[in-house]
């Protein structure tokens, strides 16, 4: 229990009030006094020294006043090292109160220039001692003004005749005194107002700098996070691993702050995490898991918009969490699209493997059918030589309808020769596995050829060829010109007796086109392509038509096919059918 | 066989290999009719007997290229071996190009290749131009 201060401790503790030593206050009032002291020091001496080449009578006494003055000088500057400004304020002020008083004494008191003295020296105590000293130095300065007063009254000090009253002097001086009072009071607070108005500017700023500073962490922070959601390559968990190692720096309190992320089973966490009073989470959920972002201070810390968080780490963990979960959303969309690919790439690889085995069946059963047909045909070639032989030898023996019926029977085996023949080539050209050999040959003369070979044996109807000069191809020979006996033969059949055949031939665009002219009954429109197709042949009673082959026309347009031509018929100016083929002509030859 | 005394007369018989009998038949009448006799075998292994016992009187062979057992490939390979100047007149109803043939081939002198059905004459034709052929070569 303190005992209650005496009246005496209560005006020293006021006057002398205790120093917060190293202080920037103590401080700068010790620099104030340092300065003043010398100041002090320096002015009197020059104005001393002046006043003593003015009046060299007066030399000892300025010699004295300097004196004086250094002293004080010196210990108020010595205190003020020390920071002891009040008593060096006081010493300093006071002793030149006390030296200006007594010097006054003996040169005419209140009527000698000791008014500016104490104005000065009631801001000089302002300045070094602040409010408080500066009432104690107007106080001493005006009991000084009263003891010359008293002077006056009591004689010691001459009165002028001047037509002022002592009294009047020092009305005057005490109102002096006060003014300086006042105004020092004024600019001190004038001072003080501008201090403090720049230490809250000062404080304003240094706060929005910290500010500043933890912007900044918060955005490195969403940076951070953007960029480990942004590497493809690393898991789930490495990603939030990363993000809770780099979220303690953004927030107020680092060292004291730990953070969580769990997503699912996935739990990344600070060292040292623990629950505690001071947390602050956020939820969210991605696709069928849910997961949340917790921060949390291991201390107290002051409080702040949210708990000890401020609204600017609410929206941070905000944003964290957003990008946290748009990236998760992303990756399981990825994921998803990637299982379906796989899937689908899965199915691909199935359905070709099935693919692969039909085609491998397909091709078998191909390879099988030509070997059949191979075989079908070797047998039927044999079987004909018997049949073919021995119709000829008994033909040589017998005369009349049996010949005849012979010739028939030849005929007919011919055909089935013919058919054998066709049924294999058409057979191979199917397969690819035609021999073809390419030569350049004269179409012209190929038709000449089987006109003659053909129309030899019919001469009912006349075979005429049109075209007379060359008409050059690079082709099998061979090939062709079975296919022109074919629709040559074709054309025969279908011309009435008497009728005409006309074959020519053509260059045109780089092709060339042969074409063989019936007059026959022409072919029906809907059927103009099906002809060319096997065993699909258009079947007609009457005189001029015969069964036709079903495999000549597919064996011509394979032939032709071959030669990656194309073959067609068109329909007969005025009647019957033009049967046409157009193959390129190969080589680049000048005009035929 | 021959063992009079006169020079070695020309020898006149054509060796007919083929496996089915009636085709032999029709064959050996078409030899005959051209003025050769025919000597029938019905396989390869006939063909190399009887051509073993009379290599001398033999002037030429027609062979069928499809037969059951010695299928005619292999015949061909071993009457190439042991008659290299037998003049042969391959006939089949397979296609020239489709045979895999070793030993004498067609194109070499003395083998030619003759497609099923053929006329007489056409045979005729083939047995003159092989034997024709072996002659100037020797």
């Amino acid at each position: 229990m303190a005992r209650p201060r005496s009246l005496l401790q209560t005006l020293r503790l006021w006057v002398f009030p205790p120093t917060i030593p190293e202080t920037e206050p103590a401080r700068r009032r010790s620099r104030t006094l340092r300065f003043t002291a010398v100041a002090t020091l320096v002015i009197a001496a020059l104005t001393l020294g002046a006043l003593v080449a003015a009046e060299p009578f007066s030399a000892w006494r300025r010699l004295g006043s300097l004196i004086v003055v250094a002293v004080l000088c010196g210990v108020a500057f010595a205190a003020g090292r020390k920071e002891r400004y009040e008593l060096g304020g006081w010493i300093l002020t006071g002793g030149l109160i006390l030296l200006v008083t007594i010097r006054a004494w003996p040169l005419g008191g209140l009527f000698s220039s000791v008014g500016p003295f104490y104005v000065v020296l009631v801001l000089m105590g302002g300045v070094i001692l602040g409010r408080r000293g500066s009432i104690g130095i107007t106080l001493a300065t005006a009991a000084a003004a009263l003891a010359l007063y008293a002077g006056h009254r009591a004689g010691s000090i001459a009165t002028p005749a001047l037509g002022v009253t002592p009294m009047g002097m020092l009305l005057s001086l005490l109102m002096a005194i006060l003014l300086s009072f006042s105004l020092q009071v004024a600019i001190g607070n004038t001072f003080r107002f501008t201090l403090r108005r720049a230490e809250a500017e000062l404080a304003e700023r240094k706060a929005a700098q910290h500010d500043l500073g933890e912007r900044v962490k918060e955005l490195g922070l969403l940076h951070h996070v953007a960029q480990a959601t942004q590497r493809e390559s690393s898991s789930d968990e490495a990603m939030l691993r990363d993000i809770v190692r780099m979220m303690p720096e953004a927030w107020q309190h680092p060292d004291v702050t730990v953070a969580r992320i769990s997503f699912g089973a996935t739990i990344a966490a600070s060292p040292g995490w623990r629950e505690t009073p001071w947390m602050q989470s956020t939820q969210f959920v991605s696709g069928d898991r849910a997961g949340s972002i917790d921060v949390a201070y291991t201390e107290e810390r002051p409080a702040a918009d949210e708990g000890p968080f401020l609204n600017e780490e609410r929206a941070l963990l905000d944003s964290v969490a957003e990008m946290v979960v748009a990236h998760l959303d992303s990756m399981r969309s990825r994921h998803e699209l990637e299982n379906l690919v796989a899937k689908r790439t899965a199915e691909l690889r199935e359905a070709s493997a099935t693919l692969s085995v039909s085609l491998a069946r397909l091709q078998e059963l191909e390879g099988l059918r030509d070997d059949l047909v191979k075989m079908i045909v070797h047998d039927m070639r044999g079987l004909l030589l018997v049949v073919m032989a021995n119709l000829e030898f008994a033909r040589t023996e017998v005369e009349g309808q049996p010949k005849s019926d012979i010739d028939d029977a030849l005929g007919a085996a011919n055909e089935v020769n013919k058919m054998a023949n066709t049924l294999l080539d058409v057979s191979r050209l199917e397969e690819g596995k035609m021999p073809m050999t390419v030569a350049s040959c004269d179409l012209a003369e190929v038709l000449r050829s089987a006109a003659a070979t053909l129309g030899a044996l019919d001469s009912s109807r006349v075979i005429e060829v049109v075209c007379t000069d060359p008409v050059t191809a690079e082709c099998d020979r061979e090939l062709i010109r079975r296919v022109i006996d074919n629709l040559v033969g074709n054309a025969i059949k279908h011309t009435p007796s008497g009728g005409r055949v006309r074959l020519d031939a053509l260059r045109r665009n780089g092709q060339v086109r042969v074409t063989i002219a019936d007059e026959g009954a022409g072919v029906p429109e809907d059927a103009r392509t099906r002809i060319f197709e096997k065993f699909g042949s258009v079947r007609k009673r009457g005189e001029n038509s015969m069964h036709s082959a079903g495999l000549g026309l597919a064996f011509c347009r394979l032939a032709v096919e071959a030669h990656k031509g194309r073959i067609g018929v068109e329909p007969g100016v005025p009647r019957g059918s033009v049967f046409y083929f157009e193959i390129p002509s190969g080589s680049a030859e000048a005009t035929a | 066989m021959t063992n009079s005394g006169e020079s070695d007369p020309k020898p006149n018989t054509v060796l007919v290999v083929d496996d089915d009998a009636k085709t032999r038949a029709v064959i050996a009448k078409m030899i005959r009719a051209v003025g050769y006799e025919p000597l029938e075998a019905a396989n390869g292994s006939e063909a190399i007997h009887h051509y073993a016992a009379r290599s001398n009187d033999i002037a030429a062979a027609t062979l069928d290229l499809m037969m059951p057992e010695t299928n005619g490939r292999a015949t061909l390979a071993m009457l190439s071996e042991i008659a290299p100047f037998l003049p042969i007149v391959i006939s089949s109803g397979l296609d020239p190009n489709a045979e895999r043939l070793q030993g004498r081939i067609p194109g070499t002198p003395g083998v030619t290749y003759l497609q099923k059905p053929y006329k007489q004459e056409q045979l005729k034709a083939a047995l003159d131009k092989v034997m024709g052929q072996l002659r100037r070569s020797r």
